[in-house]
């Protein structure tokens, strides 16, 4: 782990609060960092439904895609920079379907046009070392659907509840920025529906 | 440092890696199919049907006098045997059932079927017989004799039941309502509230059937129980949210059940009660008071085509709040169209129910049941499923019918009682 | 200490000597000293190093459980609670937990010895959790009350980090017994049901100043259990149950 020069003097600072005027730490305590740190980040990638991949959704005779656009925005904050907690929300483009004469039994056929979107809002806790991230999370999706059918466009969702877990990687673009790759797991309970993200956050810390 | 560090992500890494594990670990319903009969080994091949007045001629409570050891088990000592439609079913203690087609082969009548598990998934195949004269003969004298067979290959028991004494009740005049329109706490393969459940859950024990009627944007009511679309009941990626905010046509487009078939409609429910079933009730649990307008033309409708077939189904419009009461009372139909009504006595009285649903967890309320009856109206309570719970309340007596998930299970303790 | 003090010092001359001809190597050997120095052991209610002999730590928490959506259908999903736990070390490293958890609807105590070892700042530990629940339902529709009893036996590990305690277990969950009482009625069975297991997530640190606080996930991948009572529900199928909970060290 190297640590910037930053980090070392912030931890040689709070080495020296503790200790007395002969400059010998006191007691047994290490002193505890007490200063609160915000990061902000924002990433894009794409993402898809994995259970898609073995049991299509889409009637035969469907152009079905499966995934698309996700960004998220996340904040968090701690006192250490091993461990902290944090919200992320966003945007993530889940599925889309276009069909001819698709039947509707009791109602002969129809072209269908639909879209699948979701937006989280998830409380994630970090840990971080070595450059490597590690993320859990859980909260809400905010799944919406629009589709046309018999010439009648319905805007439709609920919100369900999600876990999520995130493993990315961590790296110095100089200016205080980071780039981080992740790969994230996002399970939506009520659905039965696992979502596999790839995305690029650029990182930047606030305080 | 580089070793604690990674000892302590561990617990971390497991704790999280638990998270992934357990996302795939919810269980959807599975429906489990039916053990399939074997075509060519199939002992009704080419048999003249039995009539209903010879089924009815077996109904009965029957002790099991030989079985294996693994069949007294599953099946119990007694079993109650009652006519169904054109088919046989037994009814046993641990919550099994048997559903058996009928028919004359020789001088044989011979029963065959499927057994199932109302809890689980354990089935397989029966294959009964008796003389063909059986209705000619003392009951005394009764023996069903032949085999089950169980999911693994060659296991196969011998099952042979003798008369004991009559049901307790022949005559469905105690209502044993399926709840969720056939819902599979019956281990049938077909979704809650759908054609298919409703025509096959009477096999299964019931003899009046509740339906959950939803409304859609275009104020047709259909069977389906939650106010939204979920995947537990439904298939259809982009059929997301209310319900209410989809006309029929979208419905059936975007969407079937998670067996396949489309949402019914509560006049094709209806339909498919009258012409293939022998339900002798109906009980319409409207989900949202708005629902109780649409309703009730249908309700009265049905009612009239019964009455004028000389047919006798009663239907039921479902009154579970004080909104629902109050939608009622302000529909100008409502004269026409009997209710049940699941809160006080004093509510029952004021909306002129046919019906008292109470809720089981109130207690048995015998005198309260008892004056209820004593005005002409039934009692029915839900949704009683666990054997400890129903059978305090059949004991009791003070009851008209039990609302339940197990139909086989009610009508053992019932008719075996 | 007094070693682990000489060589933080010298490091530091070191180092200091170093930084001139070799600064990035003078700052990692720096932090390897300071990250090695001993932490304090930080008494917890959720980690798994057990308070020294007579400590006792306690702790006021609000549980919220998300019902899953297959047992109760449309109905109440999001059940709160107010638990108060407890937790006393014992001689040899074992330690007695207590829990209260109610939201008077459906209310548990449990009563938790546990066994423990650390070295360093990582710990883990086995444990028992015995509970006897109540059930009171008299509103509109209920005239209920019910009770049970289970036990959950446990693993857990945990570490800590400046002052982050960091916690996981999983435990196994039985249903030993189970009494009801609806109107004049009673019903009780004894059986041995194994219920499913309970894996739990928890972090212990400070915050508002020298204030401890709580926080975590619980999930539970069990038939219905006793906060869910009163849906009566007789399905033997798995559903995951997820329980959030926050709380301060009192």
């Amino acid at each position: 782990m190297t640590y910037t020069r930053a980090q070392t003097n912030a931890r040689l600072d709070h080495l020296d609060s503790a200790a007395g005027p002969s400059g010998m730490v006191i007691g047994d305590s290490v002193p505890v960092a007490k200063t609160f740190h915000i990061w902000v980040d924002a990433g894009a990638g794409y993402s898809g439904d994995i259970g898609a991949l073995t049991q299509p959704t889409a009637t035969p005779g469907a152009a079905y895609k499966n995934g698309g656009f996700t960004g998220l925005v996340r904040i968090r904050g701690s006192r250490s920079r091993f461990i902290s907690i944090g919200i992320e929300t966003g945007y993530q483009h889940l599925s889309s379907v276009s069909q001819q004469n698709a039947k509707a039994p009791g109602f002969g056929t129809t072209d269908i046009s639909a879209t699948l979107s979701a937006i989280p809002l998830m409380g994630i806790v970090t840990l971080e070392d070595y450059g490597i991230l590690l993320d859990g999370g859980v909260g809400f999706y905010h799944l919406h659907s629009t589709a046309t059918v018999f010439g009648n466009t319905i805007s439709s969702g609920e919100w369900d509840m999600a876990f999520v877990i995130g493993l990315g990687a961590k790296f110095d673009l100089g200016w205080s920025f980071r780039l981080m790759p992740e790969l994230q797991l996002t399970r939506i309970n009520d659905q039965s529906r696992s979502l596999l993200a790839f995305l690029v956050r650029i990182e930047l810390p606030l305080r | 440092m580089t070793k604690n560090r990674m000892k302590q992500l561990g617990p971390l890494l497991f704790v999280l890696g638990l998270l992934i594990s357990s996302s795939g670990c919810v269980n959807n319903d599975i429906l489990l199919p039916l053990p399939s009969s074997d075509p060519l080994n199939s002992r009704l091949t080419n048999s003249k049907p039995l009539p209903r007045s010879a089924l009815r001629y077996l109904n009965g409570v029957y002790k099991v006098i030989s079985t294996s050891q693994r069949g007294h088990t599953l099946f119990g000592d007694r079993i109650a045997v009652k006519q169904v439609d054109k088919r046989i079913s037994f009814f046993c203690s641990n919550q099994y059932y048997f559903s058996l087609q009928t028919g004359i082969v020789d001088s044989l009548a011979i029963l065959e079927g499927f057994w199932r598990a109302e809890l689980g998934t354990q089935q397989g195949r029966a294959v009964m017989s008796l003389r063909s004269d059986f209705a000619s003969h003392s009951l005394d004298s009764l023996v069903i004799d032949g085999t089950w067979t169980g999911d693994k290959p060659n296991d196969t028991n011998r099952f042979t039941l003798q008369y004991l004494n009559p049901l307790a009740d022949s005559n469905d005049h105690f209502l044993i309502v399926d709840h969720h329109g056939g819902s599979n706490g019956a281990g049938l393969p077909y979704e809650e509230n759908s054609l298919n459940g409703i025509r096959y859950t009477q096999y299964a024990g019931a003899n009046a059937i509740e339906l959950d009627v939803q409304i859609t944007a275009d104020h047709i009511p259909v069977l389906f129980h939650d106010a939204n679309l979920s995947t537990n009941l439904v298939k259809g990626e982009f059929a997301v949210g209310p319900l209410v905010n989809y006309k029929l046509s979208e419905l059936r487009a975007l969407c079937t059940l998670t067996d396949g078939s489309p949402i019914p409609t509560l006049q094709e429910a209806l339909d498919v009660i009258d012409t293939e079933t022998d339900y002798k009730a109906v009980w319409l649990d409207i989900k949202d008071s708005s629902g109780v307008a649409p309703t009730l033309p249908i309700e009265i409708a049905f009612l009239a085509k019964e009455k004028a077939a000389g047919r006798r189904i009663d239907v039921w419009a479902g009154l579970p709040s004080s909104d629902h009461i109050t939608a009622y009372l302000n529909d100008p139909l409502h004269t026409q169209a009997p209710s049940l009504c699941e809160l006080t006595p004093a509510d029952v009285s004021n909306v002129n129910a046919a019906v008292w649903g109470p809720r089981w967890t109130v207690g048995d309320l015998v005198n309260q049941a008892k004056g209820v009856r004593s005005q002409g109206r039934k009692v029915i309570y839900w949704t009683l499923d666990k054997p400890e719970f129903i059978i305090p309340f059949i004991k009791a007596g003070a009851l008209d019918g039990i609302l339940t998930d197990h139909p086989a299970t009610v009508g053992y303790y019932f008719y075996t009682r | 200490m007094l070693v682990l003090l000489a060589l933080e010092l010298t490091g530091n001359c070191v180092s200091a000597q170093i930084s001139k001809a070799f600064p990035r190597l003078a700052v990692d050997s720096l932090h390897h000293i300071i990250d090695t120095l001993p932490q304090p052991e930080i008494p917890g209610i959720f980690c798994p190093r057990n308070p020294e002999p007579g400590e006792t730590v306690f702790a006021l928490n609000l549980n919220v459980t998300i019902a899953p959506r297959d047992v109760v259908r449309d109905e109440i999903r999001q059940i709160p609670e107010l638990g108060l736990a407890m937790r006393l070390g014992l001689p040899h490293h074992f330690g007695l937990g207590a829990r209260l958890n109610s939201n008077y609807v459906a209310n548990q105590l449990s009563i938790i010895p546990s066994w423990s070892y650390s070295f360093g700042s990582l710990s883990f530990g086995a444990y028992t959790s015995a509970s006897l629940w109540l059930g009171f339902a008299g509103f509109t529709g209920f005239n209920t009350f019910a009770m049970g009893f289970s036990n959950a036996p446990g693993i857990t590990w945990g570490f800590q980090a400046d002052d982050f305690l960091v916690s996981a277990s999983v435990e196994a969950i039985t249903n030993y017994w189970h009494y009801t009482q609806f109107g004049g009625n009673v019903v009780h069975r004894q059986i041995a049901e194994f219920e499913g297991e309970a894996f739990t997530f928890a972090v212990e640190q400070d915050a508002f100043g020298n204030q401890r606080i709580n926080w975590g996930l619980r999930l539970e991948y069990t038939t219905p259990g006793y906060q869910l009572w009163l849906a009566f529900s007789d399905t033997r199928k798995r559903s995951l149950t997820p329980s959030f909970f926050f709380g301060i060290i009192l």
